[in-house]
Order: structure tokens, then C-alpha cells, then sequence
């Protein structure tokens, strides 16, 4: 028999059953649907996370920090705990290093945990996700990252996250209008040296949005508000940091200029002696654009892979559902095997015709999940958690007939067994059948 | 020229055995019409379905015009029953999904024949058999009577020489029955088709040219008419 009879033939038999057929086909269904919304949702946070830090994160720039390193963890050093241990003279000596245009550092004051930034009277920051103030030298903002005014210059000015800056235009009366907090003051209260300190400082900058990440934070001059010590062995107490942000001469240079910053912290620095010392479980983490973009795709891609898995198990629960039905269908058909066989249809002819039936419905199945996968894609996209801010979204064409041949190649697999048992069917025996 | 050569069948059952037929030797001239009737078990199906090369003997031999089924392997058997054999059956055993037409251009689709040549062929046969205004109808849309047309189409569509019928007229009233072996009656005298028909009533059995009686797997006896 020709390939296309055989699909007019399998078509009508599977048209004699619409509902059954239809039934038979969920399994598929929601397996190919559940891999295209995770597909979509997938390609749709990762390209916006990265498009969004690496934005925040110059190509340019990369950060060391002394934390736990775990192996295998790649660029995860991003969210793990990090200790200050870098010094002053560190920080004087990546100044001087070659391809080195510009070095900053950070440190993390405590902040007080009911009320860490009070505006008129009221504290505005909400304490999901937890609140944070951060010492920092004014130069670690560049305009990229700031969204409106600048960095601050002195002691009495600070820079607030947009998620802060939103707090306080709420309370100004229009939320979404965030460059009207520029000039207001605000007061931020947190332990400095085991003593409590509240101050009032204005706002001169608001950065840019980064959904889920440090939402709640304060950014304060880090030379009048900073002041963790450490004694370093052979000479007195001294500055420590947690972290030294570095930005390069020239982007071409950027891997060099890195390996041997990261070589100075390793073998010759302060920050080595203290971390020998204090923390020799922890070790140099660093971090750039490059390792954020790639720990967001290994965090995306193994939420992917999960749902996968689930997607996974339904087209196998899905192609059991076929084969189960294709041997109804088989033992419903003796008779018509049996007139097949006597009107000249070869086994080979018979087996063709079980496996067309049972492609095709894997083949129907995948293509109602291709609409019902987007649907839900998008359904994730404009109503899920990301609702608030525009993904970009992802269809493409070439999702239909992928699916579709998936859909068939599964059906086929489950139709194996039921097409060989017909095709052995007796036709004698068969044309006896009741 | 159809020979059957001491045929035998056993039917093994378990540790059971069955000869269902026991030594069946008989030739068939082309062109011949001969009704098998015989008492209930005694072998006609088994006998029919000999020829018809859905089963080989146990013991023995059936020679087609020269061809020599035992010698056959199974795609020659196939090519046999697509080419030579056309089957009639005792319920029409039409597929209940499929129109008139496209029953009747069942065989030609196993054959390979192009859809239009396939098309055409069908409807000829049908319209042969007074059947043209049934083509687009299924087989539940049909009276018994119609479907047997229609079974006997799709048993002539490929030309066969030869066409087996196990008891075609069992199904149908009188009326229905008278027509359905005249029918095979004016097939057999004008295309010279050789037939085997299988059944339990005599009335039907006197259309043939020769009737042959079986009783326990054997031919008991034969009765050449005119
Ligand atoms: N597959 C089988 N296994 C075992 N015995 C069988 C099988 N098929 C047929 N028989 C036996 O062989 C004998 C002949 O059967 P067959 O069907 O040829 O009879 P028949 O003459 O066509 O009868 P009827 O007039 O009732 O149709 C019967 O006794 C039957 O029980
Ligand atoms: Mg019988």
C-alpha cells in the first residue's frame, strides 16, 4: 500500500472513534504543550534577565569577593555568602596594576530590622526579600545603571533601588512617577560598630530596576559610613571590604586583566593572609557580566530541565494511553484484518496501517498542543510573576512541525507492539471473529 | 485450471487433533462454477479457505493454472490472493467506515493502483453491478442484498480468476438470495470467472455446473449437471 492511502485509511478509522481518538490524544497533548510553554517561558526570562544585567553588569567590569566556594557551582558565587577581607593596600595595588582604569569597593552596614528607611515618618521599606544598606565608593555607579539623577558625592546624599524609590513616590502621592524623589530626604537607621545610628540623608540617585534581586537597598558614601577592621598579621587593624569592583582600560583585555587580579588576590595579598587565617574554607570568587549571564541561563535551564522532566513523563503516560487504545483498536478489527489479508493486504501492509493510525494520533495530539502550549506560555508571560514587567516572547514557527514530528514519532512508538500483534493476526481465525 | 491434490488439514487443538479435511482431490476447469454442500463441519469454510490461499494444507497440494501453492512463499500467496482470488462472504464483511467505493477500491489500494485508474475501476465495477447510485453510501446505509453487490464488487474489482464465495446468499431472504447467485451466475457465463461457492441450500446449489457434497473432510459425492 502507498503511504498516502494508508494515511486516508488510518484517518478514517480514527474519525469512526472522534471522541475515543481524542481521549487517547491528552496524554500527548499535554506533554508537547507542557515543553512549549516551558520553552517559552524559558527563553523569554533569559532573555530578559541577561539583556537586564548585563546592562547593569558592564561588559567592562568584574567584582572579587572573598566566599564559600563550592565546586561545580560555576558563577553561583554570585548569591553565596561573602566575607570582607579585602584592604585598602589591596585596593592600592589593583589601582596600579596594567589594563586597571577604575577600582571601587563595597561593604554591607547592618540595618535596622524594623524600621531601616523611614520617609516622613513612615517606613517605607517592605520587608519581603529583606532590606539592605550598602557602603560603597561613589564611582560603582555608572550611568548605565542609574535610571535618574547621579551618584552621591558625600556623606549626606544616597542612592535608593527603584523598588525604594517607588515606596516613597506611593508616598508622594503618584507611584509611578519615581524621578520626583530626587531632593527628598530620608532617614536610614542601621548599627555601625555596635552603635545605632539614624540618618537623615537625600536622595540624588534611583537605579535602575532589577526584578527580584536586592530590591530593598541604600547606597551611602563608603568613606564616611564604612569602618569593619580586621588586624592583618604583621601590621595593625586596617579597612576591610567585601568587595572590589574593577573596570578595565580596554573590553579586549578583560579575561588578562582578570586572571591576574585574580592571581594578585591568590598569591600576594592582604586579603589572602586574612582569608588563610579567618576563612580558609572560603576562597576568591569573581564576578562579571559573563558569569551572571551564564548563571542565570544554568538557574533558567535547570528550572527548564525540571519541567521537561515532567513533559517527559506525560508523553510516556501519553504513548502508554495509545498503546493501550491501539490494542482495543486491534482486537475491535479482527474481522477487518482479516478481510484485509484476504483481499491481497500483506502483513507488512497491516502493520504499515496500525502504525499510520498510531502516528497520526501522536501527530493530532501535538498539533492541539502547540496552541495550547502558547496559550499557556503566554497565559505565564502577561499573568504569571512576571506580569509586571513586558517579556519578550518567544514562538516560532519552527515549534509546529518539531512537535508534530514528535508527536508522530511517539505515536508510532507506542503503536509498535499492537501494529505487530495485528500483523500476526491469522486470517482464517480472524474472518471467524465475532 | 484449479487442482486439489489429496488435501489435507489438521487443526491442532492443544494435544488435540483435528482433520478437518481428510485427502480432498478435485479439478476445477476454468470457467466452472461448483457449489460445495455438505452438513454443517464437515469442511467446506476450511476447504474454501484453502484455495483462497489464507491457509496451506497440512498434507497435499492446490495448483492454480500451473502454480503450485505449496511452493509458494507468503508474498506469493499474497500476490496470488490479490491478483487471481476474489472473496465472497457469508456477511459481506464490508468496512463499516469506509463508503461503497471505497470498499470496492480496497483491493486496488493493497495492489498499488493509482488513485485515479483506482477511482474509475470502482465505480465501473459498481456501476456494473447496478450499484453507481450506492457509491458514496456505507455499508449500514445499505440493505443486505446492496452490500453483497458491493462485497461482490470489491471481489471482482481486481479481475481475479477465480472467486470463492462461503455461503453468500446465508444472510439474505429468498428474493435477495435468487438475486445475488444469478448475479455470480451471469459473472461466471459472461467473464468466464471460475466459481466455488459454498452452500447449505440446494435451490442454490442448482445454479452451478457441478455440486459437489462433502461429509467429514472428504468429497462424498459429485453430481455434474446438464
Ligand atoms: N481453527 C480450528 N481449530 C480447530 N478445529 C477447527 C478449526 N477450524 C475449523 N475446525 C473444525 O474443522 C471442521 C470443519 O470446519 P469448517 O469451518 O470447514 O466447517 P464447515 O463445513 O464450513 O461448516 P459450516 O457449514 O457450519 O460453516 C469443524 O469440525 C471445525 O470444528
Ligand atoms: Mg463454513
Amino acid at each position: 500500500m502507498r503511504p498516502r492511502e494508508m494515511l486516508v485509511l488510518a484517518w478514517s478509522n480514527i474519525t469512526v472513534h472522534k471522541f475515543r481518538s481524542l481521549l487517547t490524544t491528552l496524554g500527548i497533548v499535554f506533554g508537547v504543550a507542557t515543553v512549549i510553554t516551558v520553552i517559552m517561558m524559558s527563553s523569554s526570562v533569559e532573555t530578559y534577565f541577561i539583556s537586564r544585567f548585563t546592562d547593569l553588569f558592564a561588559p567592562d567590569t568584574f567584582s572579587v569577593a572573598v566566599g564559600e566556594v563550592r565546586s561545580g557551582t560555576g558563577a553561583s558565587g554570585f548569591f553565596i555568602h561573602q566575607t570582607p577581607m579585602i584592604t585598602e593596600r589591596d585596593l592600592a595595588h589593583v589601582r596600579s596594576m596594567p589594563g586597571v582604569k577604575d577600582v571601587y569597593a563595597s561593604g554591607d552596614l547592618q540595618p535596622d530590622v524594623t524600621s531601616p528607611i523611614v520617609f516622613r515618618g513612615k517606613v517605607v521599606s517592605s520587608g519581603l526579600g529583606g532590606f539592605r544598606i550598602v557602603a560603597i565608593s561613589p564611582n560603582a555607579f555608572t550611568e548605565n545603571q542609574l535610571l535618574h539623577g547621579r551618584s552621591f558625592r558625600n556623606g549626606r546624599e544616597t542612592v535608593v533601588t527603584y523598588d525604594v524609590a517607588r515606596r516613597i513616590a506611593k508616598e508622594l502621592g503618584n507611584e509611578e512617577d519615581v524621578a520626583q524623589v530626587l531632593g527628598k530626604t530620608v532617614e536610614l537607621n542601621f548599627v555601625q560598630g555596635g552603635v545605632r545610628r539614624s540618618v537623615q540623608v537625600r536622595i540624588v540617585g534611583v537605579l535602575k530596576e532589577i526584578p527580584f534581586v536586592f530590591q530593598n537597598a541604600a547606597y551611602l558614601n563608603l568613606d564616611d559610613y564604612y569602618d569593619v577592621r580586621r588586624t592583618v598579621p604583621g601590621s595593625g587593624p586596617v579597612r576591610v571590604f567585601r568587595v572590589v569592583g574593577v573596570r578595565v582600560s580596554s573590553v579586549t583585555e578583560f579575561d588578562q586583566v582578570k586572571s591576574a587580579v585574580l592571581e594578585y588576590f591568590k598569591t600576594s595579598s592582604e586579603a589572602e593572609k586574612l582569608r588563610r587565617r579567618d576563612a580558609p574554607d572560603m576562597g576568591f570568587i569573581t564576578i562579571s557580566a559573563g558569569e551572571v549571564t551564564n548563571f542565570i541561563r544554568e538557574q533558567v535551564q535547570l528550572f527548564a530541565s525540571f519541567v521537561l522532566q515532567i513533559g517527559s513523563f506525560a508523553l510516556l503516560v501519553g504513548s502508554i494511553g495509545i498503546a493501550n487504545i491501539m490494542l482495543v483498536n486491534v482486537t475491535e478489527r479482527t474481522k477487518e484484518i482479516g478481510v484485509l489479508r484476504a483481499i491481497g493486504a500483506r502483513q507488512r501492509d497491516v502493520l504499515n496501517l496500525f502504525l499510520t493510525e498510531a502516528g497520526l494520533i501522536g501527530a493530532i495530539g501535538a498539533s492541539i498542543a502547540v496552541p495550547v502550549g502558547i496559550l499557556f506560555g503566554l497565559l505565564f508571560l502577561r499573568v504569571g510573576p512576571f506580569s509586571g514587567v513586558s517579556l519578550p516572547v518567544t514562538i516560532r514557527p519552527e515549534w509546529v512541525p518539531l512537535a508534530v514530528g514528535i508527536g508522530a514519532l511517539v505515536g508510532i512508538a507506542s503503536g509498535v507492539y499492537p501494529a505487530w500483534r495485528a500483523s500476526r493476526i491469522d486470517p482464517v481465525w480472524a474472518l471467524k471473529y465475532e | 485450471m484449479l487442482e486439489l491434490i489429496d488435501v489435507w488439514k489438521v487443526y491442532r487443538t492443544g494435544s488435540v487433533e483435528y482433520p478437518a479435511l481428510r485427502g480432498v482431490t478435485l479439478r476445477i476447469e476454468d470457467g466452472e462454477f461448483v457449489a460445495v454442500v455438505g452438513p454443517s463441519g464437515s469442511g467446506k469454510t476450511t476447504l474454501l479457505n484453502l484455495v483462497g490461499a489464507l491457509d496451506l494444507p497440512t498434507k497435499g497440494d492446490i495448483v492454480l493454472n500451473g502454480t503450485s501453492y505449496t511452493s509458494l512463499g507468503r508474498s506469493g500467496l499474497n500476490e496470488l490472493r490479490r491478483k487471481e482470488l476474489g472473496f465472497v462472504f457469508q456477511t459481506f464483511n464490508l468496512l463499516s467506515h469506509l463508503t461503497a467505493l471505497e470498499n470496492v477500491e480496497l483491493p486496488l489500494i493493497a495492489a498499488g493502483v493509482p488513485r485515479s485508474e483506482r477511482r474509475r475501476r470502482a465505480l465501473e465495477m459498481l456501476a456494473r453491478l447496478g450499484m453507481e447510485n450506492k457509491a458514496s453510501k456505507k455499508p449500514t446505509e445499505l440493505s443486505g442484498g446492496e452490500q453483497q453487490r458491493v462485497a461482490i464488487a470489491r471481489a471482482l474489482v481486481n479481475n481475479p480468476s477465480v472467486i470463492l464465495a462461503d455461503e453468500p446468499t446465508g444472510n439474505l431472504d429468498s428474493a435477495n438470495a435468487k438475486n445475488v447467485v444469478e448475479l455470480l451466475r451471469e459473472i461466471n457465463k459472461r467473464e468466464g470467472k471460475t466459481i466455488l461457492l459454498v452452500t447449505h441450500n440446494l435451490e442454490i446449489a442448482e445454479y452451478a455446473d457441478r455440486i459437489v457434497r462433502m461429509r467429514d473432510g472428504r468429497v462424498e459425492s459429485e453430481v455434474r449437471r446438464n
